[in-house]
């Protein structure tokens, strides 16, 4: 069987984890350390986003709306009822992921390609309106401000620390699910449904069962999300953030692991570097996207790929001349 | 073990399959055969519940299993291939085959077993996109016998093989047959391939049945004859054999 990490990328691997959870010692700014918390919120928005789209072959491009259903549902029970946000966190990723595998999961059962990809945008988008028309519980237009943090009193490194662990958990339980059982039937729905039906797989409970592990997921980290920056508002369902979380799946890797991680990081951090580059922000952020497809359509993990067979082959080669 | 029951499907006003009836015995090696469109290829699709029967009704071990799921029909312990040959691309061999063991239902095979008997242990590791044609479709065979099923469908599995791979494989299938006692239903095009292999057989034309019995009288019967050779043919036939 083919090891999705080989030596090298483990090592890497868990470089970059020690340098994560050494990162605040070594003093970065409040701003630093804001965007790593995006980093850490949106690779998990990101990874079961591709749980849907990359490994089951679902196109769904409702996910930024089961992000602002957790973080909603988190946020108005934290700030209306003073409940602490340990218990409303789960509580949103519950009501996310019975929402969704109801009114997607199950229409989804029905539909394929293009017109899940349909369903799923329009309720999305039908989400801005319903919170302009709550504007009592949910704040409007306005969205909800001063939601509590995660303890009264808390500061930044607190938080980057509560969302790293957040980051690792969530990763981990996606590498559990993609090397499980039902990981295994999703990748084979994904290449051919015909023939996993033939070979016992059930296709209504598998597609029930990614719908709800990537609707739960999300809705959590959309709680953490809210509880982090503090507000939430129907901007979180604008164009924009879609378009970038879409980005970070397609410019990652669709369908691979570390790809969305990867995306994220290049989205989050490039996309406030550009902040320099004023109104050419997004024509230079689309420009690297169209980059990445054309001379890399598997995204910075073919680079990765690439780049990992050709110093195999250079130290094969070293080793011969030995 | 498998009976059918005036079985039809019609797709709008074409009758696709009409009144089919007939039964393959345990352990058996059963032959389906019929021009292009003659409804072969229907008639795995509804006994494998991919498409519903219009009417008519499908057993398996004396139960009903008319109108069951794919995934259900594959747990009772029936496995069926494609004629287009499919695989899961991004899997390697030994994976694909391990969906099959996973998700087969009761008392499945380990895929070592599998790479083994089918002697391609030396492929497992290769994603299957790599594969050539002949181990493409020996690699959905083996993901079919991971579920351990008791009757084996095949749909055209010898399509695009040469003299010797064709002989490789009905090997293959007489090891399926004899060694696990799997019954085999398979459709073939080619008549000699299919007289060698099976006992009896059944020819389908225009989705009804035109012939159903002994594979080594077929050729004797004139309908076939008409149907395979072509009417103007049919003296100059009889007067050759």
């Amino acid at each position: 069987m083919k090891k999705i990490i080989s030596n090298w990328q483990a090592s890497f691997v868990a470089a970059i984890v020690i340098f994560l959870a050494a990162y605040p010692l070594l003093g970065p700014s409040s701003y630093l350390k804001h965007l790593f918390i995006l980093f850490f919120i949106w690779s998990v928005v990101a990874a079961y986003w591709n749980l849907l789209n990359g490994y089951v072959g679902i196109n769904s491009l409702g996910n930024i709306g089961f992000l602002a259903i957790g973080g909603y549902t988190s946020g108005i029970l934290a700030l209306r009822f003073g409940l602490s946000p340990l218990i409303t966190i789960p509580i949103g990723g519950v009501v996310t992921g019975l929402l969704v595998t109801l009114f997607l999961g199950f229409p989804a059962l029905r539909l394929s390609g293009i017109y899940i990809a349909l369903l799923t945008l329009i309720f999305a988008d039908s989400l801005p309106s319903i919170l302009t028309q709550t504007r009592d519980i949910t704040g409007g237009g306005m969205g909800l401000h001063e939601i509590p943090p995660f303890f009264p009193g808390m500061e930044k490194v607190h938080t980057y620390y509560i969302c790293f662990v957040f980051f690792l958990i969530a990763m981990l339980i996606l590498y559990k699910v993609i090397h499980s059982k039902t990981g295994l039937a999703f990748v084979a729905m994904r290449d051919s449904e015909n023939l996993a039906n033939t070979l016992g797989i059930n296709r209504y409970q598998e597609r029930l069962k990614v719908f709800a592990i990537s609707s739960f997921m999300t809705g959590i980290a959309g709680g953490f999300y809210v509880h982090s920056l503090g507000d939430i508002s129907p901007t979180t369902l604008s164009i924009e953030p879609f378009l970038l979380a879409l980005a970070m799946i397609e410019l990652g890797g669709i369908g691979t692991f570390f790809g969305p991680i990867l995306g994220a990081g290049v989205i989050v951090f490039g996309n406030e570097f550009l902040r320099l580059a004023g109104t050419l922000r997004l024509t230079l952020l689309g420009a690297l996207i169209c980059g990445v497809i054309l001379f890399y359509p598997g995204g910075i993990m073919q680079l990765v790929e690439e780049l990992g067979t050709r110093i195999k082959v250079l130290f094969n080669r070293k080793k011969v001349t030995e | 073990m498998l009976e059918t029951r005036e079985l039809s499907r019609s797709f709008g006003k074409l009758a696709a399959l009409s009144n089919v009836s007939f039964s393959v015995d345990k352990g058996e090696v059963f032959g389906i055969a019929g021009p292009n469109g003659a409804g072969k290829s229907t008639l795995f699709n509804v006994i494998t519940g991919n498409y519903a029967p219009t009417s008519g009704k499908v057993f398996f071990c004396g139960n009903d299993i008319t109108g069951k799921k794919p995934y259900q029909i594959c747990q009772l312990g029936i496995g069926r291939t494609f004629q287009i040959p499919t695989t899961f691309h991004t899997l390697s061999v030994y994976d694909n085959i391990k969906v099959g063991s996973t998700f087969g239902g009761y008392k499945t095979r380990p895929p070592e077993e599998i790479l083994e008997f089918l002697n391609i242990s030396q492929l497992s590791a290769l994603p299957a996109r790599n594969l050539d044609l002949y181990s493409t479709k020996l690699t959905m065979l083996g993901a079919v016998l991971a579920t351990n099923c008791q009757l084996l469908m095949l749909d055209e599995p010898m399509a695009g093989f040469s003299i010797v791979e064709i002989n490789r494989f009905i090997e293959v299938l007489q090891r399926i047959n004899k060694e696990w006692g799997v019954t085999i239903v398979i459709i073939e095009h080619l008549l000699d391939i299919l007289i060698g292999l099976t006992e009896r057989m059944l020819i389908l034309s225009n989705g009804s049945l035109l012939y159903l019995g002994p594979s080594s009288e077929v050729t004797q019967d004139r309908k076939v004859v008409e149907v395979y050779i072509g009417a103007a043919h049919k003296e100059e036939f009889h007067a050759e054999s």
